[in-house]
């Protein structure tokens, strides 16, 4: 069993999609851990398995293989309706697509479906609850009967964030919660989240591929390569060993045009992302693989406290900083 | 570095450009004075709805009805484009001015052949051009910039090409037109960090090559490290101009600034 | 949505036609008792294929019966009888659909290959043995009609459930805490509905034809009905001296069908948003025609 510190817990988690013959794992032996109110961010490219991640943690989805505990307890084989029970304490903000809501429900609809599912109230309250919720995401009441359509990008990404936190959950998985809107809402919406976080202790897994973003709010960075966790950094700014995340934070453009970038790029391309037939999944883009890393998956390991790589050569650090 | 010449090779003067509904008007771009020189890449930076899209779609000339270039002088190569009729216009767009859409994806003919869509690049302005005869001239465009197997992505339709795939053969079709500015709408805003960084790369040796870029885009970030000269544009206005490295050092308008401070999410742990 | 959706609607001006159309003959159907000043049925020979007058606008047929009094009785059986068809066909096709959708696995396979039987039969040859077997009659046309033609409803609404299920709105509704049945009835079923409707309206120009069709070979509605196609048939004989009588059942049937193309591609338009349009139709309609 997990220990109580932990808010979710998932061990060996796995996920296939496909016919059996022609599986094709979003997600592969998956294992961490996250802490009562850490922000855990998790970063990786697109089709990496990190939405199919963060929907498997909240049961959304039903993992092939693994376990997912839940504050302690064994969710993994939860029924619909056992999950129900329970769907109060975790949400998700999805990313603010056109497919967020339902195109024939308004604001109101859209907020207040939770509450009316989990708390006994009466429209009274529940406006006034929902006013609350919308206010301190910047937005007032006067949006309550809008249709979805009728909102900018940054106003439906804050009704999605109302939707998710106004039930007060203990875990929030955020999709993609700001990568898809400009620098300005980026801003306030990393702000209301963080808030929220410090006013009512709430626990996230923040996905993104914007990696400043990540840095900006989470506590621990966890990184994934087409459904495995390549480093997990026991701190936003803790140095990078993983060639793939310092491929990643190199990337990273600094805005400011007299810090010019040094290294280019850091990995070699590949026209499409597809997991080998053998050993790390990283080593066809990457610059230091070698014999062992076409043979050998290396496993997860503590490289120092709290500080997980998944790399041949990480036993000793050296070796890497030698090949660079 | 190329020689960077006084005379810009586009320029806009006043541009307007409205939306019609029944019962408002959108002032989308309201008054806009830019001009975009050679060998220099110039960011239109804004954020959503502040008319970087529109402002480029002026200038391709392809706004639709209910909007309507109002007023205003679009200057490319010593004609004023907003006076070209709709056939002379689409000889200059593809032949003088290229674009690169931000969803490549979406701006191809999914069942037409990269071939093909290179090959139309070059018949707009090249009509006696054979398709055989360009296809060695394709293969090396396409491997610079940095698609490796050519030959292969020649004979692909777009959809069998991931994302920054297909962004990179509208950075070759910019190529072949052999335009003198390339517009970029949000070339990598849906694309991965890691293959943000190959494009812009690739727009940047454009310009070392002389061409003139004009990219829009509303991550500073990417304005910082590629870009020359900025446009700060905010309701259809340009609130601040001059070169990436002025603005920077000394942001004027308060938005600006706005833009420019951090992150300070921080104090807030 | 569905305010602009009415708005949108409103000032299509060939789909307010349509509608007008519509509306105008349902209401000519359901008063035909009043309107008509003839019994449509009655035979009066001594009056037989008389020219227009006043008493008998349309002139009258071969058994001397009115002309206009037996169209407006008519649209009791092809316009009201086609709206009740499709009524039962959108009632047996979309739960199916839903269901095959939904469930997956047994269910949609069972659904589908039953779907695949339906649409395989020629709708002509069905009908003819149907009407071998049990006699030709209105009532075993429709069960015909209900038997072929539930299948591309069903499927419509499958593929837009299957769509509709990975959906960011529905996995939402299920975080949300709600029940499976919200969950069906509150965010998939109302958002399958657009191609649905529209499809619909179609297939209810699609079945009047059918009806008229069929009684004109003879399949359908039997003489003295006042169906237009029995009147057709009729009118077959005299096409030389009397065209009136092949004309008139005929124009009624051409503005009936022009009415509710007007209308559903009004809908079209109105309910579906400009990427999709008229994709539902090109997609699945006329496959049976």
């Amino acid at each position: 069993m997990s220990d109580s510190g932990n808010m979710v817990e998932v061990k060996g988690l796995s996920k296939a999609y496909g016919q059996r013959r022609q599986e094709k794992y979003a997600v592969y032996n998956v294992s961490f851990a996250i802490c009562k109110g850490e922000i855990l961010g998790l970063v990786g490219e697109s089709g990496c398995g990190k939405s199919t991640l963060g929907r498997l943690l909240l049961r959304l989805e039903r993992p092939t293989k693994g376990e997912i505990y839940f504050d302690g307890q064994d969710i993994t084989g939860y029924s619909f309706t056992e999950m129900r029970k329970i769907r109060d304490r975790m949400q998700m903000i999805f990313q603010s697509s056109a497919n967020a809501f339902n195109p024939y429900y308004t604001v109101r609809q859209i907020i207040s479906e939770p509450v009316m599912n989990y708390r006994k109230t009466d429209a009274g309250e529940r406006d006034a609850l929902m006013t609350e919720m919308l206010e301190k995401v910047g937005l007032d009441s006067s949006y309550l009967n809008r249709y979805s359509h009728e909102l900018s990008g940054g106003q439906r990404q804050r009704v999605g964030i109302a939707r998710a936190l106004i039930l007060g959950p203990d875990f929030v998985v955020c999709d993609e919660a700001v990568s898809s809107i400009d620098f300005v809402l980026k801003k306030q919406i990393l702000k209301i989240l963080a808030e929220q976080k410090k006013k009512n202790g709430f626990t996230y897994l923040f996905i993104s591929h914007d990696m400043a973003a990540v840095k900006a709010v989470c506590d621990r960075i966890m990184v994934m390569y087409l459904g495995n966790i390549m480093e997990i950094l026991p701190e936003a700014e803790a140095k990078a060993l993983h060639p793939y995340t310092q491929a990643l934070l190199a990337a990273v453009l600094e805005p400011d045009p007299n810090v010019k970038r040094e290294k280019k790029i850091l990995f070699k391309e590949s026209g499409e992302l597809a997991i080998p037939e053998a050993g790390c999944v990283f080593w066809p883009r990457c610059l230091y693989a070698t014999e062992t890393c076409m043979h050998r998956s290396p496993e997860l390991r503590e490289i120092y406290d709290g500080h997980f790589v998944a790399c041949h050569y990480m036993k000793n650090k050296r070796t890497l900083e030698e090949n660079a | 570095m190329i020689l960077m010449s006084n005379t810009p090779v586009l320029q806009i003067k006043n541009l307007k450009t409205y939306f019609y509904s029944r019962d408002s008007v959108v002032k989308a771009v309201d008054g806009v004075n830019m001009e975009v020189h050679s060998g220099r890449i110039t960011a239109l930076i804004g954020g959503s709805g502040s008319g970087k899209s529109v402002m480029s779609r002026s200038v391709m000339g392809l706004i639709d009805k209910p909007g309507k270039i109002v007023d205003g002088e679009i200057w490319l190569n010593g004609r004023d484009l907003r006076l070209l009729s709709e056939k002379e216009m689409r000889k200059v767009r593809g032949k003088e001015i290229a674009m690169i859409f931000q969803e490549p994806a979406a701006a191809m003919n999914p069942v037409v052949k990269i071939k093909d869509h290179l090959f139309e690049a070059v018949h707009t302005h090249d009509r006696k051009a054979r398709r055989k005869d360009k296809m060695p001239a394709f293969r090396e465009v396409l491997l610079g910039v940095g698609l490796r197997d050519p030959d292969k992505i020649l004979e692909s339709y777009p959809f069998e090409l991931s994302g920054g795939m297909c962004q990179r053969v509208m950075v070759a079709m910019g190529i072949v037109a052999n335009a003198g500015v390339l517009i970029a709408d949000e070339p990598t805003s849906s694309l991965d960090l890691t293959t943000q960084i190959s494009i812009l790369e690739e727009l940047m040796s454009l310009r070392d090559a002389g061409i003139a870029i004009i990219l829009i885009t509303h991550d500073l970030g990417v304005v910082a490290q590629t870009a020359d000269d900025m446009y700060v544009m905010k309701d259809g206005k340009i609130i601040e101009s001059g070169t990436v490295r002025e603005v920077f050092a000394a942001p004027k308008h308060p938005y600006t600034r706005y833009l420019m401070e951090p992150v300070h999410v921080e104090e807030l742990r | 949505m569905i305010k602009n959706t009415g708005r949108k609607l409103l000032r299509n001006k060939s789909a307010m036609f349509g509608l007008m159309i519509i509306l105008i003959l349902l209401l000519m159907g359901l008063f035909a008792g009043r309107i008509a000043s003839h019994d449509p049925t009655l035979v009066d020979i001594t009056n037989k294929l008389a020219p227009s007058s006043k008493e008998y606008p349309l002139g009258t047929d071969q058994m001397g019966r009115c002309i206009l009094c037996r169209l407006i009785y008519g649209i009791e059986i092809s316009m009201f009888t086609a709206i009740k068809v499709t009524f039962i066909i959108l009632l047996v096709g979309v739960p199916l659909g839903m269901i095959a959708g939904y469930c997956g696995g047994i269910a949609d396979n069972l659904v589908m290959r039953l779907a695949d039987i339906a649409s395989t039969f020629p709708s002509t040859l069905l009908a003819l043995a149907v009407v071998g077997i049990f006699g030709p009659s209105l009532d075993h046309l429709v069960l015909v009609f209900i038997f072929l033609w539930w299948a591309p409803f069903a499927r419509m609404v499958r593929s837009s459930v299957i769509k509709l299920k990975e959906t960011e709105f529905v996995m939402a509704a299920e975080a949300a805490g709600c029940s499976r049945r919200d969950i069906i009835m509150k965010h998939i079923f109302p958002n399958t509905l657009s191609p649905v409707i529209v499809y619909a309206t179609l297939r209810i120009a699609a079945v009047i034809t059918h009806i008229a069709g069929f009684s004109f070979i003879g399949l359908g509605s039997q003489p003295p009905a006042p169906d237009w196609g029995v009147m057709l048939n009729d009118g077959r004989q005299y096409i030389d001296t009397h065209p009136g009588m092949l004309f008139w059942p005929g124009l009624a049937i051409v503005i009936v069908v022009f009415a509710f193309n007007l209308f559903g591609e009004g809908l079209n338009d109105a309910l579906i948003p400009a990427e999709e349009e008229m994709a539902v139709v090109k997609e699945t309609g006329d496959s049976n025609e």
